[in-house]
């Protein structure tokens, strides 16, 4: 059952959808304001100052390519790879802050409440994206299911892999 | 020969597995520079103001932040409160508020700068000098809540720039929220 949801061409679908068209929507918003994307950026205190200007100048576009190749289904071992690698970087930086105590809306250390909320619902959406994200990395990319034809073919349900 | 068998065929699973990753990591990195390319061809088509480095140094930050808005000093505040005509407004959450905040303050985070419009003014019209705070040099809160109120009609917010540490710096009373 676990293996049919993992390997599942309808979930896939879907997820690629949800996945596609939230970073092309995202990406698309970020890249009309990059002063308001870069002050988001600053309120993670993660990055060092050169960086976060060049960062906001280009992760808007990096998320809306591969959320283009997600929609329409384009190199999807190398999109679902690394729409899985911005996931985990971001939920990495959302655990760090709550970690800290940084209300990641305002850049503000929060004393409690509404601040930690805030950054424990976005690490918790990201969270199940990077579930989905990674569901479509073992469906296409084939990585780490040990059967060579799941990679290969758009049927890998219900096949298993015999060694006797 | 089972053995050989199944030692041949992890082998070529393994090979595969490589191969299979080395084509997502060559696949990702396309997609990656493709993205770089466009987010650079955007920027000298679009001709962006935003430079591609610098500009976040705490001075910069706060003199953006302050851009258009008047700022007033801790000693200013101060003053203000004794002569009674201080209307705090404390821009932080509400979870913050509670564990402490200027006296007689307020609570408006920006978001909510609408609902607070009303009464604002009110006091406003009657004298007082509204004083936008947060905590942290940098913290924009303060001053997106003057602007908030600006941009419906409570003009003259000034901003007390990392407010809520530098009034705890001094000395000056505070108010927990019971």
């Amino acid at each position: 059952m676990k293996r049919r949801i993992l390997h599942s061409r309808w979930v896939s679908m879907v997820f690629r959808l949800v996945l596609g068209g939230i970073f092309f929507y995202a990406g698309a918003v970020k890249s009309q304001d990059p002063w308001g994307f870069a002050q988001a950026i600053y309120n993670y205190r993660i990055l060092p100052g050169p960086l976060i200007n060049l960062v906001a100048l280009i992760l808007p576009w990096v998320e809306m390519v591969v959320g283009g190749a997600l929609i329409l289904g384009v190199w999807m071992p190398g999109a679902s790879l690394l729409v899985c690698g911005l996931l985990a970087t971001f939920a990495f930086a959302l655990f760090l802050n709550l970690a800290r105590g940084i209300d990641v809306d305002c850049g503000c250390f929060s004393t409690a409440s509404s601040g930690a909320g805030n950054t424990t619902w976005y690490l918790l959406r990201d969270l199940a994206l990077l579930a989905m994200g990674l569901q479509l990395l073992l469906r296409y990319s084939g990585v780490g299911s040990g059967d060579r034809s799941l990679a290969e073919t758009s049927h890998g349900e219900g096949r298993e892999r015999h060694c006797e | 020969m089972r053995q050989g068998l199944i030692s041949r065929e992890e082998k070529g699973t393994s090979r595969s597995t490589g191969a299979r990753f080395t084509r997502a990591l060559i696949q990702a990195t396309g997609l990656l520079l493709a993205g770089i390319a466009l987010g650079v061809l955007s920027k000298e088509i679009r001709g962006l103001d935003i430079p591609w480095s610098g500009g976040w140094s705490e001075k910069e930050v706060v003199a953006r932040h302050l851009e258009g808005l008047e700022e007033i000093s801790v000693e200013e505040a101060w003053r203000a409160y004794q002569s009674g005509q201080a209307l705090f407004l404390d821009a932080r959450d509400p979870g913050s508020f509670s564990m402490g905040h200027l006296p007689g303050a307020l609570n408006v985070p920006p978001a909510e700068a609408e609902g607070a419009s009303e009464e604002i003014r009110v006091l406003v019209q009657a004298g007082m000098i509204p004083i936008a705070y947060c905590d942290g040099v940098d913290c924009p809160l303060s001053s997106e809540l003057a602007r908030g109120l600006g941009e419906r009609g409570i003009e003259g917010v000034k901003v007390l720039v990392n407010g809520w540490s530098r009034w705890r710096e001094r000395g000056y009373p505070v108010e927990i929220a019971k």
